[in-house]
């Protein structure tokens, strides 16, 4: 019996019959297309250390995943011996609304919280794209955030406590249940965003904000890119209750228009500004946003456009889903936000066939670049990925890789170049995980 | 130290002196946290990054413990050297290298005092939104090592939520960056990990901060309520109306008495508690926020809310605020204070087992603190020329961190662990939980020379410092103490 058949046998009498897949069952679990050994579904914190135990006993590796809509993040790995789920711990086990805290388990779906905190008037203000099986889990092991990171940050500003358990199967926690707390290090910012290669999380406590009373979207569209500075220098200096205020170019625009059905205004560039406030208060700052612009020297004059309230939620919606755009290289470029129009400028100068969607959190100064592969080949997809690599070099920026076809992906260096801190990483990842039980290579500098 | 030691580390900052004289290192034998002292051997003074690299590998290459000390308002020993060793006093590196209006930063060098950063600022239409009631004289690297917060930080966040990057020597000498201007550094957020690690993982030299545009408008209100049960209930409702205020302070009528004495903005002395709240952000609908909350104090009943009229009426009631703490000083010689964090809601319970822990030990206990976010501060009264007394603050301290750890709270929002709280630690999290902070910390500081001995007790040592109470909590008299508050609870 080989070392993964005698694992599949004690895990089997851990998680039961039904809940450990292979063969067929497990494909739906594959990681860039390598297929799993196993697949294990825990049902509690007991059968997740269980399994990590067990796996490690075996020499086995484990990958973390919970809904799978963000899995294609990170490099593609040589074998999955074990695909750990935790979509089956999917239980809130604390809710205040007084003390805006709750606390759920790692597997429970992002839009099933928001819809029990959202009857109580309250939310957890991450927005990243999500599918109806993105995960809490998923969303924190990948640092994903949305438009309203703008107003509210990113899960670093969010989540106030974690637990985990470590690939030799303990559980340990960091962190708390208040909203403010200096007791011990901050281990939950290490944990998020570090695609499970340190430990497995469990539990995760958020601080959640009330909803706003209203939102209000604004669009307006640039002529050239010599006025997105401009334009977005006022954004950010007018006194605004701005929670988004998004960049796309015209290719991204034009697949929002296909995908959502609303009329947006072709241009070169156009903004997207969700305010909040009462009608009356979104409408004051529709009406300041408006005058300023008119003060403005452009190369043409802004062109404002309102939508229907259906219409703006169509919108939005349909701009997150574009993340998941197949058949596209996506990557996630992060530069001052001063470089925005510096940035766009390169690209345009670009002039690919077929041209690239960009869509920016433009205050933060955070891209999304989505080169479509249309019939490129490999050999293409990797020219133009250094074509974007070197415009985000020329801005000391810094990309990731987020999608790609897996052969592109295993031909370029999916988190880019690391730094003169990676020796700390290494230690980090030695002391948590000295037997590279966890994610193995799938992270940055291949920890 | 051994003399070459010594000889070298003043090679090192030439011509900086060193301070090595017993009375000039009488100064560095505590922080703000002045319960526990021990003079370091020696004081050095760098003035660039280079000579903190110099300084640390010296220390390093001779197992000298030292620790980073900005300007010593650090109230849990975090600045102590506990161990003796060097003090790295790096008040002289307190420049601003880069002030990024478009992008919304600015780079200081860690021995820049934080309101100076604001004030820099200020004509841009900037500020830097922690603000630790200390920061006219604290640094911005001492904000880093112990993640400061500070009354505003209910809306905005405590400083790891405007740290974006770090320029580190690692108690190995290396120099390495974490972060940087740019948001989402792949990798782990090492910067995350370093903020708030009270010195233990390394020395700051150099600090990127988001710097964010002032608030078109701001209101100040002041609630006076016959008690501080009203008062918190008025919390509950503003928070529950789904209004975030900037601030949303408490203070009861011991700390309004000595406030009132300081500085004369008219309090009324005989009010229970009384409320500071702000509101800031757009002018559009804020004078309805204001008056719902307005209303929510009313309905809780309150005495009186007064509004600030302008901007001197609003200095004057946040200087009230901002100086309780040498305010109290009116009232006694020393005060001891802890800030231990409870759930919102468990407001109400937390300030009755204060008054009940008062009672127990004879001790004044006045409350100053961030109510908005469950934030307390409670400041006991003594006066340390009683031995007989300190020994009851100890003891009452100790009953306070616990009853905020019964409350499902933690012991401590923002002054940190350092050498006061860590044998607490236990209370909150398990053998295994520390352990793998023990083990994060080896990672960045293998040696233990770098703030030797703080935050978490080493493993299997039991060196418990200058601290001389005993550390073991009384589970009967807290189970007592629960139980009949459950019981209040349950007939309230």
């Amino acid at each position: 019996m080989s070392t993964l058949d005698d694992l599949a046998t004690s895990l089997q009498s851990v998680v039961g019959d039904e809940h450990l897949l292979t063969d067929a069952a497990a494909a739906p679990y594959a990681v860039d297309d390598v297929l799993p050994s196993l697949v294990a579904l825990p049902e509690d914190e007991a059968q997740v250390a269980d399994v990590l135990r067990l796996a490690d006993e075996h020499d086995a590796t484990v990958f973390p995943r919970g809904g799978g809509s963000h899995l294609p993040l990170g490099a593609t790995p040589e074998r999955v011996d074990v695909v750990l789920s935790v979509e089956r711990l999917r239980r809130q086990l604390a809710y205040e609304p007084g003390d805006m805290t709750t606390t759920v388990q790692a597997g429970m779906p992002l839009g099933h919280l928001q819809g029990v905190l959202g009857a109580q008037g309250q939310f957890v203000a991450l927005d990243p794209p999500a599918t109806a099986a993105t995960t809490i889990g998923g969303v924190i092991a990948t640092n994903a955030s949305g438009p309203r990171r703008l107003l509210y940050g990113t899960a670093r500003d969010l989540v106030l406590g974690i637990s985990v358990v470590t690939a030799d199967g303990n559980r340990t926690k960091a962190g708390g249940r208040v909203v403010k707390n200096v007791t011990g290090y901050d281990l939950t910012k290490l944990y998020i965003g570090s695609l499970g290669t340190l430990a497995v999380a469990l539990e995760l406590t958020f601080k959640v904000h009330p909803l706003p009373p209203a939102e209000a979207t604004l669009g307006v569209a640039c002529a050239g890119q010599a006025d997105i500075l401009p334009v977005l220098t006022a954004f950010l200096r007018l006194p605004l209750r701005l929670n988004s205020l998004e960049l796309l170019n015209t290719a991204a625009m034009a697949a929002l228009q296909a995908n959502s059905g609303v009329a947006v205004p072709m241009s070169p560039y156009l903004f997207l500004a969700r305010l909040e406030g009462d009608a009356a208060v979104t409408a004051g700052q529709k009406e300041r946003i408006a005058e300023t612009l008119r003060g403005l020297s452009l190369s043409a004059p802004a062109v404002t456009q309102d939508w229907q309230p259906e219409e703006q939620q169509r919108l939005w919606s349909c701009l997150a889903a574009q993340a998941f755009l197949p058949d596209s290289v996506t990557a996630k470029v992060g530069l001052r936000i001063n470089d925005l129009a510096a940035f766009c400028a390169d690209i345009e100068a670009l002039s690919t066939d077929p041209p690239w969607l960009l869509h920016a959190h433009a205050g933060n100064g955070i891209v999304s670049v989505q080169i479509p592969v249309g019939d490129g080949n490999e050999e293409t997809l990797l020219v133009q990925i250094q074509s974007l690599d070197a415009c985000v070099a020329r801005l000391n920026g810094h990309r990731v890789i987020e999608r790609a076809p897996v052969a592109v992906k295993r031909r370029c260096e999916v988190w880019g170049p690391v730094g003169d801190n990676f020796a700390v990483m290494q230690a980090l990842k030695a002391s948590y995980d000295p037997k590279r039980r966890l994610n193995p290579g799938r992270f940055i500098g291949g920890l | 130290m051994e003399q070459s030691v010594l000889q070298e580390l003043a090679a090192i900052v030439a011509p900086q002196p060193l301070l090595t004289q017993p009375e000039e290192l009488l100064v560095y034998e505590c922080d703000g946290h002045t319960l526990d002292k021990a003079p370091p051997d020696v004081v050095v003074f760098p003035t660039n990054t280079e000579q903190v690299i110099a300084i640390v590998k010296l220390a390093s290459r001779h197992g000298v413990p030292f620790v980073a000390r900005g300007a010593g308002t650090g109230l849990s020993g975090g600045a102590l050297a506990l161990e003796g060793g060097i003090v790295i006093e790096m008040c002289r590196m307190n420049k601003i290298l880069e002030i990024d209006y478009g992008n919304q930063r600015a780079v200081v060098q860690p021995g820049l005092v934080n309101l100076h950063l604001s004030l820099a600022v200020a004509d841009g239409g900037f500020y830097y939104a922690p603000d630790p009631s200390s920061q006219g004289s604290c640094t911005i690297g001492g904000n880093v090592a112990e993640n400061s917060g500070g009354p505003h930080t209910l809306k905005y966040g405590v400083t790891t939520n405007h740290v974006l990057g770090l320029e580190v020597v690692l108690p190995n000498g290396d120099l390495v960056h974490f972060g940087g201007a740019i948001l989402d550094t792949p990798g782990y957020d090492l910067t995350g990990l370093f903020v708030g690690s009270e010195g233990t993982f390394g020395i700051v030299t150099s600090v990127t901060v988001r710097i964010m545009r002032k608030p078109q408008a701001v209101k100040t209100l002041l609630a006076f309520f016959e008690t501080v049960e009203a008062a918190s209930n008025a919390v509950s409702g503003i928070i529950s109306a789904g209004i975030i205020p900037a601030a949303l302070e408490m203070m009861d009528n011991l700390t309004i008495q000595a406030v009132e004495a300081a500085i004369q903005a008219g309090l009324p002395l005989d009010a229970g508690a009384l409320l500071l709240i702000e509101l800031d952000g757009i002018e559009d609908g804020m004078e309805a926020d204001a008056q719902r909350i307005s209303d929510i104090c009313q309905q809780n009943d309150c005495q009186n809310v007064r509004v600030a009229q302008d901007d001197a009426e609003r200095a004057l009631l946040w200087k009230g605020r901002k100086e309780a703490f040498g305010a109290i000083g009116r009232l006694t010689p020393n005060y001891y204070t802890h800030d231990g964090v409870i759930p919102r809601t468990r407001l109400p319970e937390a300030l009755t087992r204060l008054q009940l822990i008062s009672h127990r030990y004879g001790l004044r206990i006045a409350n100053v603190f961030h109510a908005g976010d469950g934030n307390l501060h409670p400041l006991v009264l003594y006066d340390e020329r009683d031995s007989e007394e300190v020994e009851r603050v100890l003891k009452a301290g100790h009953d306070i961190l616990q009853a905020c750890v019964d409350l499902g709270g933690v012991l401590s929002g923002e002054h940190g662990i350092g050498l006061e709280k860590k044998n607490c630690m236990s209370w909150l999290f398990s053998e295994a939980d520390l352990d793998v902070m023990r083990r994060v910390r080896e990672v960045f500081n293998p040696q233990e020379l770098c703030n030797p001995n703080k935050v978490i007790p080493l493993r299997g040592r039991c060196r418990c410092g200058a601290v001389t109470h005993d550390d073991t909590p009384d589970h009967e008299t807290h189970e007592a103490v629960a139980a009949a508050m459950q019981d209040a609870h349950v007939h309230a």
